[in-house]
């Protein structure tokens, strides 16, 4: 059941403007203290609570990330939670992969077929509610531990290696560093989130920054991936600005709101908080799913 | 040439108007705090 499947969100509809901009307010509250870019909220939140087809709903979020990321990542910068090279390194791969998984839509989209809409959404949803719990269970596990051992880059056993000054590692895997990039990149394109999400666990868990440089340097990673992102997904026609705009009025305020609560938040707590809410979201997407496909 | 202008407007309005509200705040908090960015982050 989608309301815009096929037609641009209406400057008119000032109600249906004014319920994305609280959305994105919410969401924007999410970016300012977690580092994430909120498509994984925002993409099955227009599906469902606004009835926007998957590839307008994707497309557009992407856009809207751009604007989030750019605020987030300047904020953070401000702050000294944006470690530059890092940031580059995979920023650059993740370009690469939001690219091919743009590619990996459009064949998957076209391999359904008109006929079968209601199968791929239900495919997309499901691969949502995956990430979501993985990412939930990454961090939840992580989040009583103490750092006994270096990080996962640190102990991997391929070179070329560089260092990371900015947070105080050294000998951390390049090409490590590219496949992650990659990996968050082809996740970002595929389902059109910025990939802070998994970004944000895997700099702790892998890279072995702390989180609040992790919330910071995700956002400059995410800025890049969502700009790629979009530039592909707008050839494909799957970019309502309107939309994209209406969501950004209200985030961007919420961005403020979310940084200014993240500077005083403890790291761990920072990080329970952040799983709570990643398994919350996965929860009401599978109680969705559930409805859907059980008779 | 349209279309390059229609899919620049989709990265550059939603950039230009995060970077824009986030300029603004910085310079209320300035203004209210009145210290320096050294000082801010500290």
């Amino acid at each position: 059941m989608t309301l815009l499947a096929d037609a641009a969100v209406d400057l008119a509809n000032v109600p249906l403007l004014a319920g994305l901009a609280a959305f994105g307010f919410a969401v924007g509250v999410l970016t300012g203290l977690f580092g994430v870019g909120g498509g994984f909220l925002i993409v099955p939140g227009l599906n469902l609570l606004f009835g926007i087809a998957w590839p307008a709903a994707i497309g557009s979020s992407l856009a809207f990330i751009v604007g989030t990321g750019a605020a987030g990542t300047a904020r953070h910068m401000r702050m000294r939670n944006v470690e530059p090279r890092a940031t580059l390194i995979l920023g650059g791969a993740a370009v690469v992969g939001a690219v091919l998984g743009a590619l990996a839509l459009d064949r998957l989209e076209a391999g359904f077929g008109e006929a079968n809409v209601g199968k791929f959404n239900t495919l997309m949803q499901g691969i949502f509610v995956g990430l979501l719990l993985l990412t939930a269970a990454l961090v939840f596990r992580r989040a009583g531990e103490t750092r006994s051992r270096p990080p996962v880059l640190q102990r991997l056993p391929l070179g070329p290696r560089v260092d990371l000054p900015h947070v105080g590692l050294a000998g951390v895997s390049l090409p490590g560093l590219l496949a992650t990039g990659l990996a968050v990149g082809a996740l970002s394109g595929l389902l059109g989130i910025g990939g802070g999400v998994l970004l944000v666990p895997l700099l702790i868990l892998v890279v072995g920054l702390t989180p609040h440089q992790a919330v910071g340097t995700s956002l400059g990673i995410v800025l890049l991936a969502s700009i790629s992102g979009t530039i592909k997904h707008g050839l494909a026609g799957n970019v309502d600005l309107v939309l994209a705009m209406a969501l950004l009025v209200g985030s961007t305020l919420g961005v403020q709101v979310g940084a200014f609560f993240c500077a005083r938040l403890h790291a761990k707590r920072l990080r329970e908080y952040f799983a709570v809410i990643v398994f919350l979201a996965a929860v009401a997407l599978a109680a969705d799913l559930a409805r859907k496909l059980l008779p | 040439m349209a279309k390059a202008l229609e899919i620049a407007s989709y990265v550059l309005l939603p950039l230009l108007w995060g970077l824009a509200v986030e300029f603004v705040f910085e310079l209320l908090r300035r203004r209210r705090s009145d210290v320096t960015p050294e000082e801010d982050v500290a």
